[in-house]
């Protein structure tokens, strides 16, 4: 999934000037004692896991209201238009999807069933056929049974056009060869009821027929698009307002920039849920707060705010403050599945020799320093991040973090390529800009930099004809496999002309023909496959260098209990969250 | 601040009115000689004129400060930083080698930066302002000297640019201006975004001038000298030019050293909203918005860029009203 942008901090504070000149800034640690952990993924079939009510968190209580501070709106909380993590957490509150990760906060991620009584079962063992029985007793808000028929139904209005934003593992599995939605296009308008491959025996079963082989289907039915949607209830573009709760909380009021109010969903029964614990009797989200502004009112942990929490990194001008007694403890932090590369569009860029320089000659220290050092991120060698199973650390160039001057020098042979590097227009990414630019120009490119508007940033390095030829990109996995990164992200037959994920334009058949080669091992195998495959991309062709693993690093009030870093978003959980009395 | 003038120009009126034991006889002064003596014993115009002075010298010599100095304005101390980009040491890194300490971040040196900063604001805010003044002068002298549909016309112009919003026309015109000419792989030069900057200003500074002038125009022009060299069958260049320019110099002069400092407050005010210079560029506007947020976590880096930018706009302001005082003594304030 797309990382959500570090947005521009135009917060003035309206503190007063204190006097930090008395105490000297030192260099603790290093710049580099965040570690980085490996994701200890796995899809559990065992009954323990998968059986409701979720474990108590200990010394957790029922009741308060939690309130989370946002810098802006969420863009969709539609089920099939969900794909931006905060969304994804959110969405999980109000709407349950067939499969769900279960976390503890001790990096342990169980991918369980949540409407399904298990991750999915292989039919024939061979990932074509794919069964899922619903758990009993689930509810809506109004009382009213979960069926898979709501399900399938879900899953087909996904195909809409209008409804596009979301995920499209299952239906371009569903549809393969070609756009995932160029054969049906969804309920609506005299269109099937279901998708082709979709059958519904009964009230409770719901099975998946694919083309080919997709050992991948639990982690992809953990998607909100495999949320139940119960057609009467479907409001088309206006159901993004007012999803129909299946979860534990539904609706009350959504005003748009404003807030979201969510409050307990009396159907919900506890006993149905291996996930969710829903402590909180109310969940309230605040949009339009400024960066630096949320991260002042955390510091400051005022009696209001003491039962609040955001999902947005504390901008690096606050981080000094967040390291004393009394907010050190609300931090939460750690490294995230995205990994940000300096894509090198390989269109423009065709010497391989430059590409290699380019590698050598980034200071990827200077780079996280610019937004924010250690909080940030740490240094990348590799295309996955260590999130992803099976990643194993490696380092093609092993150049040292500020660049090596002289393998510069000797692959650009005397020659000085003139470069043009994009950068999203945000006080963040155009000091970070800047950094790479004055590195760039000292190792021996000429550099010129153009600042898009953050807005359509990703839409205008996406287009495959964009003019530039250096800028940086972050991708996360949408679930902890390589099969989510790779593809998508290096397979060059997935380049059209617009909206590309494959940012470098890397388009070589022998990449490709590795990519089917290890969607077609057997699952157990794929991990080291796409392992492989991350280091022989980076051995032969260097499309991008790897800058970063980013991080997150965030604040919680001090009334708010079990506040930890979900593996499977990259932000503060919320399933077993708790308002301290 | 606002009296000392005042009582320095009184006190340079009675001196120079001869009361002084020195000045019993009669000495033939030029206008520009009594301006003079007046600015000289006006000690505020004395100060801000050497604040004026040192600045300029800094910002005229700033290739040579940085050589001096041994650090360039764009040279980066990553390894002065630490794990999160806030600089090591006191006072925001603070030393013998970097007078006023890094930049958080990029760790940029803030001294040399902000003689270059000093450069590129009083290149720019200097350059509107002799474009929108002579603009001002010229419209304004004829509109207020012909009078009629040409006078109309001339205020209509008027009109419609200080009735257009300056900020929402700088923030739609200045980007399209370096698309129009450059395309998307070249890189805009440094004096085509700061000339950018002056057309954008000069495009709505001139009116505040052009009104100025028109007025004294108008009071002029019925004036017996205008009468006399009318009637010896003047033309009208030198009518505009000879003989009621050198009339109005006084207000002109004023106006002109006005306008300065608001051209460097705009000019950082354009840059804090992006559109201003680009990010290679040392720019007062730039850091300031940036340090903003480092208010308290690193008070340094607002404090030397914000102070600098303070002593340059109060001095010229300063400097400017002293100026008014020693052209016009007169003129009630």
């Amino acid at each position: 999934m797309r990382a959500r942008t570090r947005t521009l901090t135009t917060g003035v504070l309206a503190a007063a000037l204190v006097a930090a000149g008395c105490s000297p800034t030192t260099d603790s640690g290093g710049g580099g004692d965040e570690k980085t952990k490996t994701q200890t993924g796995s899809v559990s079939y065992e009954a323990a896991d998968n059986q409701g009510p979720a474990k108590a968190v200990d010394g957790a209580a029922r009741g308060g209201t939690l309130t989370v501070m946002q810098n802006s709106d969420f863009e969709h909380l539609d089920p099939a238009r969900n794909y931006v993590n905060v969304q994804q957490v959110t969405g999980g509150l109000i709407y349950r999807a067939l499969n769900g990760y279960k976390e503890d906060g001790t990096g342990k991620l169980l991918l369980v069933g949540d409407l399904a009584t298990n991750p999915g079962k292989d039919v024939n063992k061979d990932c074509k056929v794919w069964e899922f029985t619903l758990r009993e007793g689930v509810k809506y808000e109004d009382g009213s049974p979960v069926t898979s028929k709501d399900v399938a139904y879900g899953i087909a209005r996904s195909f809409a056009s209008n409804l596009n934003e979301g995920p499209h593992y299952i239906q371009q599995w569903l549809y393969p060869g070609g756009a995932y939605n160029a054969k049906y296009q969804g309920p609506y308008d005299g269109g099937k009821a279901v998708p082709d491959g979709v059958e519904t025996p009964d009230d409770r079963t719901i099975r998946f027929t694919f083309p080919e082989a997709h050992c991948d289907l639990p982690y992809a039915a953990a998607l909100p698009t495999s949320a139940p949607v119960p057609a009467a209830k479907d409001t088309r573009a206006n159901y993004d307002l007012r999803p129909f709760s299946s979860g534990p909380y539904k609706v009350k009021s959504y005003q748009r920039d404003v807030a979201l109010e969510l409050e307990r969903n009396p159907n919900w029964d506890p006993a149905t849920d291996p996930i969710r614990n829903a402590y909180p009797d109310a969940i309230r989200v605040t949009f339009g707060l400024e960066q630096a502004q949320i991260a002042e009112r955390l510091v400051a942990d005022a009696a209001a705010d003491q039962a609040a929490l955001s999902w947005t990194d504390v901008p690096p001008a606050v981080l000094p403050r967040t390291t004393t007694a009394g907010v050190v403890e609300r931090v939460v932090k750690g490294p995230t599945q995205y990994t940000w590369v300096l894509d090198i569009n390989t269109q423009r860029v065709t010497d391989l020799n430059v590409r290699k320089a380019l590698n050598y000659a980034v200071d990827k220290d200077a780079a996280l320093k610019a937004i924010g050092g250690q909080a940030a991120g740490s240094p990348a060698t590799t295309l996955m991040s260590p999130t992803t199973s099976g990643w194993k650390k490696y380092d093609v160039f092993n150049a040292p973090v500020t660049g090596d001057k002289t393998k510069v020098t000797e692959l650009l042979g005397g020659k000085r390529p003139k470069l043009v590097l994009a950068h999203s227009n945000t006080e963040l990414r155009t000091q970070q800009a800047e950094a790479i630019r004055k590195n760039l120009t000292d190792m021996g490119f000429d550099i010129v930099m153009k600042p898009i508007e953050s807005s359509s940033y990703y839409d205008e390095v996406g287009r495959k004809d964009n003019p530039y030829d250096l800028y940086l990109s972050g991708w996360g996995s949408d679930w902890p496999t390589g099969s989510t990164i790779i593809p998508p992200v290096y397979d060059g037959r997935e380049i059209v002309a617009e909206g590309n994920n494959n940012l470098s334009y890397l388009n070589e058949p022998s990449v490709s023909a590795e990519v089917d080669r290890i969607r077609n091992l057997p699952a157990a195998e794929q991990d080291a496959g796409w392992m492989a495959l991350d280091e022989k991309i980076m051995r032969e062709y260097a499309p991008v260098v790897p800058c970063y693993y980013d991080a997150t690093y965030e604040l919680h009030g001090s009334k708010v209990g079990n506040a930890f870093l979900s593996d499977a978003f990259g932000i503060i959980s919320l399933n077993g969250i708790y308002v301290k009395k | 601040m606002s009296l000392s003038p005042v009582e320095g120009v009184a006190l340079a009126e009675i001196e120079s009115t001869g009361e002084g034991p020195e000045q019993k006889g009669l000495v033939g002064r030029s206008p520009g000689q009594l301006v003079w003596n007046r600015l000289r014993r006006d000690r505020t115009a004395l100060v801000s004129g050497i604040v004026l002075v040192l600045l300029i010298l800094a910002a005229v010599a700033a290739p040579l400060i940085s050589r001096l100095y041994g650090t360039s304005p764009s040279q980066q101390f990553g390894d002065l930083l630490d794990a999160t980009g806030m600089p090591l040491g006191y006072v925001g890194g603070v030393s013998g080698d970097h007078w006023f300490g890094l930049e958080p971040g990029l760790g940029r040196d803030i001294f040399i930066r902000m003689i270059y900063g000093i450069r590129t604001s009083l290149l720019i805010a200097l350059g509107a302002a002799v474009v929108t003044t002579t603009i001002g002068v010229v419209l304004g002298i004829i509109a207020g000297y012909l009078g009629g549909v040409v006078d109309a016309v001339i205020g209509w112009f008027t009109d419609v640019a200080l009735a257009m919003p300056f900020l929402v026309f700088a923030l739609a015109v200045v980007p399209t201006f370096s698309l129009r000419f450059y395309g998307p792989r070249d890189a805009i030069p440094t004096w085509f975004a700061v000339t950018t900057l002056i057309v954008v200003f000069a495009a709505f500074g001139w009116t505040g001038t052009a009104r100025l002038v028109r007025g004294q125009v108008v009071s002029l022009r019925e004036r017996e000298f205008v009468e006399a060299a009318r009637a010896s069958g003047a033309g009208l260049w030198h009518m505009l030019f000879r003989q009621l320019l050198p009339n109005i110099w006084a207000p002109i002069l004023v106006a002109f050293s006005l306008a300065v400092p608001s051209y460097v407050t705009g000019e950082a005010a354009l840059s804090f909203l992006g559109v201003g210079l680009p990010e290679s560029v040392p720019s007062f506007g730039r850091m300031i918005y940036r340090s903003i947020d480092y208010l308290q976590t690193d008070p340094a880096y607002v404090f030397f860029p914000g102070i600098t930018i303070f002593a340059l706009v109060l001095a010229f302001n300063l400097f400017g009203d002293a100026l008014r005082d020693a052209l016009d003594p007169k003129s009630s304030r």
